[in-house]
């Protein structure tokens, strides 16, 4: 090859080299991945995405920002764990916390998470060519977990940002809390009851999803926290004349591991043995797990001495609270090493201040962790649906059939013992108001309903300021510092916090 | 494993043992030949020649030309001539000699490697750092970069972690980024990101590129530095050269870490539980730091290369083999190499050739029983009356975690390119150049079933696999133009590069395998249908680069010069309209000494002034930050029984409005040579200002991201200013006794400059995560990156009225820490925690200083950094009752026995992030001392050699530092650097090494 023809080739050469086609060569999709634009677009992405909308109430900071802080915020429970062990859950038990501690911000962060994952199918579903009962359902069913999210960002944080697709705006103030109520909550409710069907007409592979009932069953619930005594009589007793749901005879197996979605729930997240939310497991069944032998989980929301002190000679109180050296199915506890068996009062040395005990309602049977992230987390069953229908009906005057209600919760309670929890008979509205919220102590205890029951009813101030409760502060959370930050002051801060 | 070790080193001995035995057997005869310059082809009279070993020899007449009667047994022939490099020549039986001399380089003189081409060291605008081989081949390491510690200015090199075949954390000119500020590393002109398939002996040179001058023509990778490294190579007409190097270590640990014995634990234990202990003579003393740390584990390294080549042929071929083990048992790294070399000159115009590495390395991977052992109850043994494992209290059983982890990493590496270059019209080279990056890895790991206590146990076993596949390709093609004409030097460059990765990494997990045997680590041997495929890591990635790229350097006289260089890449990582960077730079440089008005001054010879600017970028995000994606793992658990249905929910959320982040950066440097250049300076100031930084920031929440979730954005601007500054010395006393002085130092000042300005952020990032979720570090603007904060103490509650007076946590009490109410609103909150020291050093520095007598050898090399705390995060996570480090024997115990150490109470106020746990992190580290002597010639002839040496060295003999830790150079990333967790501690290392020529 002489010079001249390489002279002449060199320019060709650099020709093609530089007119290749860059851009083909840069766009380099994602792969293994579907990417919003693709997804969902067929009748199985539609089921795909409502089940990511339940997958969320397995991640762990869905619960509160995942430790039981409600329980342990109320009378029911203390951090629990050992004394080292994630100090900054004592801001709970003290009430000291501020709005930088972490948990606010995971547990406002997931429940929009969950709403967010909600629009996505509420945007496309709608358009996707498929049978339109399955299509409805899976709507209403969404629209059932937005609205029951919602309704747990406004009873924890009051106003809150009103966020309504996929895409918010960068910025948002908080909208009024009667206005999430009533142009969310509300109408999805109603929107669900219209639309899905009964829990008895879903197949046994699909028991858990939500249903007319549950929607009614919340609804009651949205009613009794804005003190619509009529409107919480109402749909409490449509669940309870619906059939659907029944007392189950034993306290006990409510919670076994073998009954899911039982004859008494109307919500419950299911959960499987496996240690991780993607795979179905339940990680804050396993954070109130028993500590130590057998290690079940981290011991977290111990049962308070005067949880155990209230429970009296109740036989749920055996159900509720697992005790060292008890032995369950075969498998003795023990407890943990670094974790005192009984913590005396500084001031009183024979002040019992409490016992190392834990949750039994988060118990499974095992001895490593996996199997507590199995245990299903109940979010509203029908005994408090019953103790709803008694309360309001005592609001509404109704004495007699507020009895009736109570009374059935009792008898279970009782299971057969003729000696303890005899059945009411008072009459008198004050009374009976306090009994009833007393029963709930004691039904749904550790379930973190106590501390709203408290607030709503006004005594938080009277049984919780011992322990540190503020009246006019701590009905509400405070809004978590980081989104107050980054919204340089549009959002604003819930009353006594700083 | 065992026998391919064994076998590996057959293969390399019988062959050495073969050659080693070859004598020559010739009579005395003549031999003749012509002594030239190597590259002006110019004869060379006057020229010395002398038989090795013996005092026969001659000198060339005046066309270079010699005769000379050799001994029978002459083995080489040494050729010395003033202004040249002494040449060896092996004699073997030829007759007639065609020998070509080297001109000796010094200083200023030196060629510097850059990026796309050389450059004189005389005509270099840029900041060049140069650590030629003997250097790298200090430290006994499977990474080369370990011995450029202290070696060379700008750059700060921290081991981080002892585990054998572990990196070091290089950072160049400070913290330039938020996100991942390792440099780039150029092999032979292959782009790679680490250099570890790569064995020390067979790198010739490292270069680190440092101001925008130099970098820019890297373009989007340059920010974080360019390490050029140039593998050895044959040469034009050389005698095959072999060389056998050898090494044989032992290690040990430099010191342990100061914790209670059984005795003073149990009274810990009494004083935060009184009583819980009730004989203290009873108790057990189990040294855990003794059991999880072996003794004098091996460290031993063979490579034999080959070298020469002939008028069209030039080679290099190398192989070698690196083993050590691990302080701690179970961790091993074993790697095998190769290294080829070649080039062929096939036509005048046309050469081809290939630069190829590849290796083979075995990385057993222990547990992290460093913490384990730090936590461990010293009143605890580890094995039962009847040998079996026994419950440890603490943080489980260190010697069962080790017993029962089984994991072992294999990686096959090919890193290399082919090309080949055509010149044209005189002064043009057309070189087009393909270039693989090729890494195929699987990791196993099987857990059998075991039941040590509750919280170490593992009921049932089981097996996952890793498998990883990594690969890149970059095809340059460059024209050169090259023309030196009246007083003009013109290099200039022009090119067009492609480049694509593709990375893919699924792994499996299956339980319950039918026996727990190696033989059965297979997923067929599983009882059960439970296989899991991890969810995040099945995914896989491909990326792309495209880039266009241009330089010039243009010398007037030798006294003036300028750089222009220019680099636009476009990348997949961004979306199409925001795809191309532009990274252009400019420098001027005056060789003050070559001016005719220069005096002739006695001390100073020469002065050379150089200044730079540009921009370059930083790209090393990840190829999902611009997507939103879903993932389809996210099912609910429905059905009476319970079983998961599918779900898919949003998995990440992208910026789709990313643009690359870039670095301006200006700088000035003054270059020295006194003395006849026997002292050199270097010293150089930098600015450099990174913008449009791509971090990772939180988002608000009512976005629905959800509470990890962060998006990337450009979002940060960062300043980094410093002086660097590089001396050395060197003398000859006679021509047996020669000294060198080395001397490197580097100060950084780092500043944040803006934050989140642009985005829904807060002004604060917080980084250094525990393992408790506290996070220690903080990044605001006016502050260094990464400073760590915490709470101010200033001294503990000695008694009710103090405790009342001051403002404390709820749940702290007399004896425990005080810490300031820094906003004084009367409480501690976490407003009050300030900054309480920063991981970046003001100043690092090496020295190094060598002296050699005949054949006798020492060098001593120091290296240390200053100004810099560390924070001991390991003493803070405590979870429950470990054991405690020494400072606690001076605690609190009544009013006024302490206003420093605690009272240990079991309660948590004590351990929240307070300056309590920061620690000085400056040192002065003895790196390394070698006493190397080389073998006299008169043994070299009878065993037909050209020369051999031995030495004996010590690596990290000494570190003076205040540092209770293993080692006071953490490294970190920038968000998490110098957080001590319970790093796996370097080892003091002991040599004895072997160096063969034939």
């Amino acid at each position: 090859m002489t010079m001249k023809r390489i002279k002449i080739i060199i320019p060709f050469v650099l020709l093609i080299l530089m007119s290749t086609s860059c851009e083909d060569f840069l766009n380099n999709p994602p792969q293994g991945y579907l990417t919003s634009g693709s997804f969902p677009e067929t009748r199985k992405d539609a089921i795909l995405a409502t089940n990511g909308v339940y997958n969320t109430m397995l991640i762990w900071n869905f619960h509160a920002g995942g430790f039981p802080i409600l329980d342990i915020m109320s009378d029911e429970a203390k951090k629990g764990s050992n004394p080292g062990d994630a100090t900054q859950i004592n801001a709970f038990e003290f009430f000291t916390f501020s709005s930088t501690n972490s948990s606010f911000n995971r547990w406002w962060s997931t429940l929009y998470q969950g709403i967010r994952r909600a629009h996505v199918v509420l945007e496309n579903v709608p358009g996707i060519d498929m049978e339109n009962e399955l299509k409805t359902r899976l709507i209403a069913e969404t629209r059932f977990l937005r609205g029951f999210f919602y309704f747990k960002l406004v009873r924890a944080f009051g106003d809150v940002p009103k966020v309504l697709s996929t895409n918010p705006p960068t910025k948002l103030p908080r909208s009024p809390k009667s206005e999430i109520y009533d142009e969310i909550i509300i109408p999805d409710m109603e929107f669900v009851i219209e639309n899905l069907p009964l829990k008895s007409s879903y197949p046994n592979n699909e028991q858990g999803r939500v249903s007319k009932g549950t929607a009614k069953g919340l609804l009651a619930k949205v009613y009794l926290f804005r003190e619509d005594y009529q409107n919480t009589e109402k749909y409490a007793l449509e669940v309870i004349n619906s059939g659907e749901f029944s007392l189950d005879p034993d306290f006990n197996h409510v919670f076994a591991e073998d009954n899911p979605f039982g004859t008494g729930s109307l919500l419950e997240v299911g959960a499987v043995p496996e240690n991780n939310y993607f795979e179905g497991g339940n990680q804050y069944a396993n954070t109130m797990g028993v500590r130590g032998e057998p290690n079940l989980g981290w011991g977290f929301g111990r049962p308070s001495w005067k949880l155990i002190q209230d429970f009296g000679d109740d036989p749920r109180k055996d159900a509720t609270i697992i005790f060292l050296g008890e032995t369950l199915q075969g498998i003795t506890i023990q407890g943990d090493d670094s974790t005192p068996d009984t913590t005396y009062s500084d001031e009183d040395p024979n002040q019992i201040e409490q016992i190392e005990c834990y949750n039994q309602k988060t118990f499974a049977a095992g001895t490593e962790p996996r199997y507590t992230w199995g245990v299903n987390r109940k979010l509203l069953r029908y005994s408090d649906v019953l103790l709803m229908a008694a309360e309001a009906l005592n609001e509404n005057n109704k004495p007699q059939q507020a009895l009736q209600y109570l009374n059935m919760v009792r008898e279970r309670a009782r299971a057969g013992n003729p000696d303890v929890l005899p059945d009411i008979t008072t009459t008198d509205k004050a009374e009976l108001r306090d009994i009833i919220i007393e029963e709930r102590h004691r039904e749904l205890a550790l379930e973190a309903q106590r501390y709203w029951d408290l607030v709503r009813t006004g005594k938080a101030a009277e049984v919780l300021g011992p322990l540190g409760f503020e009246e006019g502060k701590h009905e509400l959370m405070p809004i978590p510092q980081n989104a107050i930050d980054m919204s340089e002051g549009m959002i604003t801060q819930n009353p006594g916090y700083l | 494993m065992k026998q391919y070790y064994t076998c590996l080193k057959k293969l390399i001995l019988i062959p050495l043992l073969v050659l080693m035995a070859m004598s020559l057997n010739a009579q005395e005869r003549t031999i003749s030949g012509v002594v030239s310059d190597a590259q002006t082809g110019e004869t060379l009279p006057g020229a010395n020649i002398v038989v090795k070993g013996t005092q026969r020899g001659t000198i060339t007449g005046t066309q270079g030309e010699f005769e000379l009667k050799i001994p029978e047994g002459a083995d080489s022939l040494v050729i010395t001539f003033i202004g040249y490099q002494k040449s060896t020549i092996r004699i073997a039986d030829k007759s007639v000699f065609n020998i070509k001399l080297q001109r000796k380089v010094t200083g200023l003189d030196e060629v510097v490697v850059i990026g796309y081409g050389t450059v004189k060291k005389s005509d270099l605008t840029g900041s060049v750092s140069t650590v030629k081989s003997e250097e790298l081949t200090k430290i006994p390491s499977s990474n080369a970069l370990e011995a450029l510690q202290g070696k060379i200015s700008g750059a700060q090199i921290s081991s981080g972690s002892g585990e054998p075949g572990s990196n070091p954390i290089v950072r160049v000119r400070g913290i330039g980024t938020l996100n991942n500020a390792n440099p780039i590393y150029v092999v032979d002109g292959v782009i790679v990101d680490d250099i570890s398939f790569l064995s020390s002996n067979d790198i010739q040179s490292v270069e680190l590129l440092k101001d925008a001058s130099a970098t820019a023509i890297y373009g989007s990778r340059g920010s974080n530095g360019v390490f050029i490294i140039t593998t050895k190579s044959g040469g034009e007409n050389i005698e095959p050269q072999i060389t056998f190097k050898t090494e044989y270590g032992v290690q040990q640990l430099e010191n342990k870490i100061d914790l209670l014995n059984g005795r003073e634990f149990a009274m810990a234990l009494n004083d935060i539980s009184p009583g819980t202990i009730n004989n203290l003579d009873a108790v057990a003393n189990y040294d855990w730091q003794d059991a999880i740390f072996r003794e004098n584990p091996v460290i031993q390294s063979y490579d034999l290369s080959v070298a020469g080549g002939n008028d069209k042929l030039n080679y290099y071929l190398g192989t070698g083999f690196f083993d050590r083990e691990g302080i701690i048992p179970k961790s091993n790294f074993k790697r095998y190499n190769l290294k080829l070399n070649t080039k062929y000159k096939a036509k005048d115009y046309l050469t081809f050739g290939a630069n190829i590495s590849g290796a083979y390395s075995n990385d057993d991977n222990a547990p992290n029983v460093v913490g384990t052992a730090y936590r461990a109850w010293p009143i605890d043994t580890p094995y039962d009356e009847n040998g079996n494992f026994a419950e440890v209290r603490g943080n489980g059983n260190p010697l069962a975690a080790i017993e029962y982890t089984h994991n072992y990493s294999k990686t096959y590496r090919l890193v290399g390119n082919l090309f080949t270059e055509i010149k044209f019209l005189d002064d043009f080279r057309f070189k087009s150049s393909y270039q693989l990056d090729m890494s195929h890895g699987k990791n196993r790991n099987f857990t059998p079933e075991f039941y040590v206590s509750a919280t170490q146990q593992n009921p049932r076993n089981a097996l996952s696999i890793d498998f990883t596949e990594d690969r890149t390709w970059i095809w340059e093609n460059t024209i050169n133009y090259d023309k030196e004409f009246d007083n003009h030097t013109i290099n200039a460059v022009a090119g067009f590069t492609a480049q694509e990765r593709y990375f893919e990494s699924p792994t499996v997990t299956v339980y319950r395998l039918v026996r727990e045997d190696p033989l059965f680590w297979y997923f067929n041997a599983t009882l059960t249908d439970t296989v899991d495929v991890s969810n995040n890591l099945g995914d896989a990635y491909q990326t792309s680069m495209i880039s266009y790229l241009f330089r010039t350097n243009y010398s007037y006289k030798k006294r003036y010069m300028a750089t222009v260089s220019f680099r636009a890449d476009g990348s997949s990582k961004f979306r199409e309209d925001k795809r191309y960077g532009y990274f252009p730079s400019f420098a001027l440089g005056w060789n003050l000494s070559n001016e005719p008005f220069f005096p002739e001054l006695k001390n100073i010879n020469k002065i050379k002034l150089r200044g730079s600017w540009g921009i370059v970028g930083n790209e090393k995000i990840s190829w999902f930050d611009r997507y939103s994606l879903f993932g389809s793992q996210y099912g609910a658990v429905f059905g009476d029984p319970e079983k998961l249905q599918p779900g898919a929910a949003f998995f990440s959320a992208g910026n789709n409005d990313l643009i690359w982040e870039s670095t301006k950066q200006a700088n000035f440097g003054i270059e020295l040579g006194a003395f006849r250049d026997k002292l050199t300076a270097e010293i150089d100031y930098y600015r450099k200002l990174t913008d449009d930084i791509l971090v990772l920031l939180d988002v608000p929440g009512f976005y629905g991201y959800g509470s990890f979730q962060q998006v990337r954005f450009n979002a940060a601007s960062v300043l980094n200013s410093g002086v660097e500054m590089h001396v050395s010395y060197k003398d000859e006393i006679s021509d047996d006794l020669r000294y060198s002085l080395n001397l490197t130092g580097s100060t950084v000042h780092n500043e944040v400059m803006e934050l989140g300005a642009t985005t829904p952020t807060d002004s604060v990032i917080y980084g250094g995560a525990l393992s408790n979720g506290k996070r220690v570090t903080a990044t605001r603007v006016g502050e260094s990156i990464g400073y760590f904060i915490g709470y101010e103490v200033d001294g503990i509650f000695q008694n009710e009225q103090q405790l009342e007076q001051y403002p404390h946590l709820t749940d702290q009490d007399v004896g425990d820490l005080r810490y300031v109410d820094q906003n004084g609103d009367g409480k501690i909150t976490p407003d009050d925690r300030v900054k309480i020291g920063s991981p970046i050093p003001d100043f690092t520095f090496g020295m190094g200083f060598n002296v050699s007598y005949k054949g006798l050898s020492l060098s001593v090399d120091l290296q240390g950094q200053v100004g810099n705390e560390l924070y001991n995060a390991k003493n803070q996570t405590r979870f429950s009752v470990y054991n405690f480090e020494g400072r606690v024997r001076d605690r609190w115990t009544g009013e006024g026995t302490s206003t420093t150490e605690p009272e240990l109470d079991g309660r948590a106020g004590n351990y929240e992030e307070s300056e309590y746990f920061i620690e000085d992190g400056s040192y002065l580290r003895l790196r390394t001392a070698v006493l190397s002597y080389d073998l006299p010639d008169r043994w070299m002839k009878g065993a037909g050699l050209t020369s051999a040496s031995l030495y004996l060295r010590g690596t990290n003999i000494l570190t003076l530092t205040k540092y209770s830790g293993y080692s006071p150079d953490l490294g970190g990333s920038p968000l998490s650097a110098g957080i001590d967790s319970g790093i796996y501690p370097i080892t003091s290392i002991y040599t004895l090494g072997l160096n063969v020529k034939l």
